[in-house]
């Protein structure tokens, strides 16, 4: 037998430590063996591929060929010389992005389209009439109508490019920050916060700042001209923080995304968020996101196990969550997710009494940081109030009941097809679908025009001075 | 009658599949529905490929259904089509007769209307064959108009939706009560099909007045349990993402339809750890392949500039849908980097097997189109005549794998 082990080829000291899940096929592309690239695994002799896929959806595939005999062969994965990205933060987007739509260019209102069709029926009919000596009442009609036609066509097709620059310099974007328990009402706006130039990359039309964790709730709050304000919660607690990353788009909005700084559990929610569940449940046997690394990092990555959780959640994986979820619930007894995978486990395994406490602890915790925390604490807790008297006394009916009314509010107008709980709303404790009205300037907050611009300029001014390394990205 | 397939006796108490397909286009006292108009409609129209879509999934469940890991036991269709889709439907249902008459199944003709009073009774019915065995597979297929009552909550619209004489949301059902109401029973002796398939093809769009009536108001196919231990793999796959609409093509499928068949079909395929009798790997699409399929679909929708996402939720671990009679063709492109060297190469794929499948000399058109079966292969890239600096032979082998391929040759030095 021959043993293979793995190595990751990538710029990044995190991709390259990271626990990507491997498989290995035989030629005729019969499954051998999943694993993980911290593992060893033994196999026969014979040819096989060993391969790797990345959340983005690219692959690596190497052919290995195992002698008779024992030995011992480490596996090379990862891209090839010549496709590797330039830089590390580069690398991390390439592979880890999800796969961004971009919206459309702006459309043309329908008062645009008539307002341009009378002008060219106006047009068209004074040229008709001009040109003929006569009153010629065909050909006028006839040359109002081309003229209307063309005047669509020209705006909606030609113009429409130059009108969406225009819609684009109309634009603002203000980012602003929020800490507390936006559940109980006891939260407050950052006023004075700005991200300093260390925690802050800016390249062409991408700003990403870091946040650390400071034990408190944080909310990261997104304003665009004529959009309801994107409120996201932001998984730093502890030793660990996260990024956000602001992307501007052919449309001149501005996407906002939030990434961890715990690699694996960027890996697993990227996974999730392409849907790739068997490379999730492959990757979600690594110990890096597992109840015993939890206890071996001193229980410094909560956020990391509960990402771990949601995803052995939704991988019905019940077995495994018994011990992680229940530390997760009374180890850290501030993360509301630890409530709502313990209140989830707990009703999936029959238990609806303790997991309907579970749920109700989230008035103190707060809003769930990950949105099928929230989503299954409100299915939860409405089929408890609508289907639970006789199985729950009127003590706990009404915890139940006083539980759904804080959470009903920000299910309403939470995007659940976004991992992170994200939901819209001026104020983020009171949730509403109301674009933003007025000045953007006067809410306060952080320009993020001014701040892409800003780095626009430095870059340019980098670029000539030299090459410049790359910072942050995955750090 | 909506059990328009029954093969319950001839499974003799074997586990089966037990479908529930709803498609509904026709809608009564919606604009041009020929009913008493509804008090609003939400600018809702007539739909034209939704009953169709229903259809098809019956109709596919039919032609695969050796190839389903359990025997398909029942189907029940609930169809309210367009009077163009009518008769092609009726058609359809013909063929099936024809396919099958003789071979077991009972068969019944024509579909029952989709409204509230109909999916409500087939629903109970199908929850009574589902708690007939725990490893018995269930499937859902809703087409029609949907929103949803927030985020996360697909409401399904029937054909008697908005009839004046009841509430104005009660022909509308909660999807996810219907998942509860699935639920395995508290007492662990009795039975409940573990594997649960949702689909729901329909609009998630969130009705700007809906504040305006009571969520109670929304009927629920099945009561819900709290249930005991909840061990099942119910995997939901949803045609579109919050606030969007889904679409389809006029007079034939929705094109979540269209993607999801064509995923079944193979480009959902993966290989299994087991082999067939000439050699090759056995494939199978699973719960979470069809999932990484749909998703890679998407690129499918960008072209067709419409805003629609596929979105799906595992629910649970693996389970085979459908197993493949075969590895899945491909499609992909061949391509020499650079351009420049195309006159010069000789280019060669060949199969694990050392059969050439593909020879050309030139690779003409550029970049080559083709489809492959899915498998390893072995790609040459020959200088002619060499030497001709600074171009080099190419050799590269690797899998190819749904949902396509593009090789590259780089012969550059």
């Amino acid at each position: 037998m021959t043993t293979l082990s793995f190595e990751l080829g990538f710029k990044s000291d995190e991709l390259r430590r990271l626990d990507l899940p491997v498989e290995i096929r035989k030629p005729n592309m019969a499954l051998v063996r999943r694993a993980l690239a911290s593992e060893e695994v033994e196999v026969g002799p014979g040819t096989y591929y060993v391969g790797i896929k990345m959340p983005a959806g690219q692959e690596s595939w190497v052919e290995v060929k195992v002698p008779e005999g024992d030995g011992y062969e480490r596996v090379r994965l990862g891209p090839e010389p010549d496709d590797e990205p330039e830089s590390e933060s580069e690398e991390l987007r390439r592979y880890f992005a999800p796969a961004y739509i971009p919206p459309p260019l702006e459309g043309l209102t329908y008062l645009a389209l008539i307002i341009a069709a009378a002008v060219g029926v106006i047009a068209g009919a004074g040229l008709g009439y001009s040109f003929t000596e006569t009153y010629v009442k065909t050909f006028t009609a006839l040359a109002a109508a081309a003229g209307a036609g063309l005047s669509v066509l020209l705006l909606s097709k030609a113009l429409r490019p130059g009108y969406t620059a225009v819609k684009r310099r109309m634009r603002e974007a203000r980012l602003r920050t929020f800490s507390g328990n936006v559940l109980r009402g006891a939260y407050e706006a950052e006023k004075r916060w700005s991200p300093d130039a260390e925690t802050t990359v800016k390249t062409e039309d991408v700003v990403e700042i870091a946040f650390e964790g400071r034990n408190r709730d944080q909310i990261v709050q997104l304003l665009q001209t004529g959009e309801p304000a994107v409120n996201v919660m932001l998984p730093a607690w502890g030793d660990g923080g996260c990024r956000v990353v602001l992307k501007k788009q052919p449309d001149a909005r501005y996407t906002l995304e939030v990434h961890l700084q715990h690699t694996e559990a960027e890996l697993l929610l990227r996974y999730w968020e392409q849907g790739r569940w068997q490379l999730a449940a492959d990757a979600a046997e690594s110990s890096a996101v597992s109840a015993q690394e939890l206890l071996r990092m001193k229980r410094k990555q909560p956020i990391a196990a509960a990402v771990g959780a949601y995803v052995l959640l939704r991988l019905g994986a019940l077995e495994r969550l018994h011990d992680w979820s229940e530390n997760l619930m009374h180890w850290f007894e501030w993360l509301p997710d630890g409530a709502a995978v313990r209140g989830e486990h707990l009703a999936r395994s029959g238990e609806h009494k303790k997991a309907l406490r579970a749920f109700c602890t989230l008035r103190e915790r707060g809003l769930p940081y990950f949105s099928d925390g929230l989503s299954y604490a409100v299915d939860r807790l409405r089929l408890y109030r609508d289907i639970g008297e006789g199985h729950f006394d009127a003590v706990e009916l009404k915890d139940c009941a006083d539980t759904l009314a804080l959470l009903e509010p920000f299910s309403l107008f939470t995007d659940f097809s976004k991992p992170l709980t994200t939901y819209t709303g001026l104020d983020p404790g009171k949730p509403d679908a109301n674009p933003v009205g007025g000045k953007l300037a006067e809410r306060g907050g952080l320009d993020v025009i001014e701040l892409v611009q800003s780095g626009s300029k430095k870059k340019d001014a980098e670029e000539e001075k030299g090459p410049r390394t790359a910072i942050g990205a995955g750090s | 009658m909506a059990l328009v397939f029954d093969n319950r006796h001839n499974l003799q108490g074997a586990p089966g599949l037990h479908a529930l397909i709803a498609g509904v286009s026709l809608y009564k006292h919606l604009p041009n529905g020929g009913g008493p108009p509804a008090e609003e409609n939400w600018d809702l129209s007539q739909l034209t490929a939704t009953a169709l879509t229903g259809y098809k999934i019956y109709r596919w469940l039919v032609d695969n259904q050796k190839r389903l890991p359990v025997g398909l036991a029942t189907v029940r269709l609930l169809l309210s089509p367009s009077a163009k889709e009518a008769p092609k439907i009726a058609q359809g249902m013909s063929e099936i007769r024809a396919l099958l008459d003789g071979r077991g199944p009972t068969l019944t003709d024509e579909p029952s209307p989709c409204t509230l009073a109909n999916i409500s009774a087939e629903a109970r019915e199908w929850r009574k064959d589902a708690r007939t065995h725990n490893v018995g597979v269930t499937l859902f297929y809703f087409a029609g108009h949907g929103i949803q009552r927030e985020n996360n909550d697909p409401v399904m619209l029937l054909e008697d939706f908005g009839n004046p004489q009841v509430d104005f949301l009660t022909n509308s059902v909660v999807f996810k009560k219907l998942v509860a109401g699935m639920v395995p029973q508290a007492d662990p002796a009795k039975k409940m099909a573990r594997t649960q398939l949702y689909f729901v093809d329909a609009c998630r769009v969130l009705p700007a007045n809906l504040a305006n009536y009571e969520f109670q108001d929304i009927s629920n196919l099945l009561t819900g349990e709290l249930g005991g231990v909840d061990d099942r793999a119910t995997p939901v796959y949803l045609a579109t993402i919050p606030n969007t609409l889904a679409f389809a093509k006029i007079d034939q499928q929705t094109l979540f339809s269209e993607a999801l068949l064509q995923c079944l079909d193979g480009d959902g395929g993966v290989p299994t750890d087991e082999e067939d009798e000439s050699g090759y790997a056995k494939w199978h699409v699973t719960t979470h392949s069809l999932s990484e399929a749909l998703h890679d679909k998407l690129a499918y929708l960008k072209s067709l500039e419409v805003k629609q996402v596929f979105y799906s939720s595992p629910g649970g671990g693996p389970a085979t849908i459908v197993k493949l009679d075969a590895p899945p063709e491909i499609g992909g492109t061949l391509e020499i980097d650079p351009d420049a060297a195309l006159p010069f190469v000789v280019v060669e794929v060949i199969d694990e097997r050392g059969n050439v499948v593909w020879k050309l000399s030139p690779v003409k058109p550029h970049p080559y189109k083709g489809r492959l079966r899915a498998g390893t292969y072995t790609l040459k890239a020959n200088i002619a005549d060499p030497p001709r600096p600074p171009y080099v032979d190419y050799w590269k082998s690797g899998p190819l794998s749904p949902p396509g391929f593009r090789l590259k040759a780089k012969v550059r030095s």
